[in-house]
This record gives structure tokens, sequence and C-alpha cells, in this order.
């Protein structure tokens, strides 16, 4: 359900609020149009239709999904369109990165007393300061670990992790099994983790 | 399911989160978690993680396309009815 306020202040056009939910949204509905379309400049056309449409369409809103789940359903259409028009069944590149979600080198091997356990213990992020956690190097590392993911990882962890839709919505839009949109989440958070543990390792 | 190892629990973190653990597995899950102290700081870090990632939108700098989707609301908003404009007066 979309937020009563927010509501009122699409229909009423409000420029102030407009501009707060592009900037919200921008950046991640880049990422995910970008999914479907061979270049950047065929995402931003894509992005920019959709916000043109969400414009349009304010009033046939009707605040029973939420607005971000209503928008990124118009941004996939309109990137599936346009990703059949350049000849492309979509997502562009389906590839699933198959590697354990730990490096296995982590874990005691075979024949050791405690084969399959922690041989190298995890850092305990609960005694990392809010302002590390928060710092802008931290969301820089975590935005790159993103950008560094295979097309569709990138899609499903933007749209489930970054803007918060549910498992259902995502496998509903991106036209993906339950199975695989878990499978394709996991991966992509194991290596954003990773990255993020590096970047803590080395605060 | 027989008890899972800590490279086992790793792997079931996201079925874990989205609840798409069987009953058994789920069990096995919730038992090795009580048990060990470093899957649980592991499945601490991913809950971290998770509430981290929607700063990745702050990421951002001003749209190039704001000032034209501005000019879209203007010429599409709607006119003020008689009510509110009794409001405002």
């Amino acid at each position: 359900m979309t937020d009563v306020e927010d509501l009122a202040a699409l229909r009423r056009r409000d420029e102030a609020f407009f501009a707060v939910l592009v900037r919200r949204h921008q950046h991640s509905m880049l990422r995910v149009a970008r999914s479907y379309v061979a270049t950047e400049s065929s995402a931003e056309e894509v992005v920019q239709d959709t916000w043109v449409a969400v414009i349009d369409g304010i009033d046939r809103f009707e605040g029973r999904a939420r607005l971000t789940t209503w928008i990124y359903a118009i941004l996939i259409n309109r990137a599936r369109s346009s990703g059949k028009r350049e000849g492309r069944w979509l997502p562009t590149d389906l590839t699933v990165i198959n590697e354990p979600s730990v490096p296995p080198e982590w874990f005691h091997g075979h024949g050791h007393d405690d084969a399959g356990h922690w041989r190298r213990i995890p850092a305990d992020w609960r005694t990392v300061p809010e302002t590390v956690l928060e710092s802008i190097e931290t969301r820089r590392t975590l935005d790159e670990a993103i950008a560094d993911l295979p097309l569709l990882h990138r899609a499903v962890i933007t749209m489930r992790d970054v803007e918060g839709l549910s498992a259902q919505e995502a496998c509903e839009l991106l036209g993906l099994s339950e199975v695989n949109q878990r499978v394709v989440l996991h991966r992509a958070r194991a290596r954003v983790r990773l990255s993020l543990e590096r970047h803590l390792e080395g605060q | 399911m027989n008890e899972l190892d800590c490279q086992d629990v790793v792997e079931l973190i996201t079925d874990h989160l989205d609840g798409a653990l069987d009953a058994v597995a789920g069990e096995a899950f919730e038992q090795h978690l009580e048990e060990c102290d470093w899957c649980e700081r592991h499945l601490a870090q991913t809950h971290i993680l998770i509430r981290l990632l929607p700063q990745v939108r702050d990421c951002v700098a001003d749209p190039a396309s704001l000032p034209q989707l501005g000019s879209r609301l203007r010429d599409v908003r709607p006119q003020a009815t008689r009510s509110s404009r009794h409001l405002s007066q």
C-alpha cells in the first residue's frame, strides 16, 4: 500500500515530491533497465519514458500496490519492449554465478576433525561503528560490488535489497521462478558481502 | 535432514530469510545457529548487508532529465478545483 500522503502528493503533481522520487529510484532503475537493453543510453531512454508514463498515469494508480512496485512494473514493461526492438530476449545475460558463497578455503577441509566448519572465523560486524557502516566509502563499496555483478544478479539484488521489493514481486516482474530468484539473490549477496568484508577489514 | 555443517548453513541463508526452508531443513538450520557462534556472526553480517544496501540509492547525482520532467508535471497538473480555490483564499 502506498502512503496516503505520498499518493496525495503524486495526484497534485507535486514537483518537490517528484524530484525526491526520481532521485531515490533513478540509479536503481537504470541498473534494472540495463539488464534488458544493449546500452546505457537505451537504459536511460527507458527510464525517462517510465517517468513520463508515471506522470501521465498517476490518476490510474489506485495506491493498492506500493508506489515502487508500480513504477518497476512500468519500467520493466518498457525495458522489455525496447529490448525486443533491439532483438533481445531478456534479460540480456542469463549467466548465473556458480560458486560457493564463502571461499571453500575458509572452512576446514576433508579429513580434518572439523571438516566443513569455519577455519577463518567471521568478523563480528555488530561491533563495527555505524559511522563506518554508513560512510560514503562503504556505500561506494556496495555500489561498485553491485555494478560488477552479472546483469541478472544486478537486477535481482537491486530490486530486492536496494529497492525493497518482495520475493514474489521480483519473481513476477522479472519472470523468474521462486527458486531461480533465490539462487541469483543468494549469489549476488554473497559477492557483495565479500566485497564489504574486504572493505571493512581495511578500515 | 542430517546435521548441517557451517559450509551447508552459509548456502541456506537466503532460503532461510525468504522462509523457503521446509520444516525439517528449517529445524536443522535453527539448531545449528543456536550452537554455532561463527555461523550466527555470518548471519548477522548478512542482516547488516541487507540493512545497508538501500543506501546505494544515494549514490546518484541529480539526473539531467529532472527539469524536463518538471515541465511535464506542470503540463499535466490538474486545474485547481473550486473547493481548493476557496481554501487558498
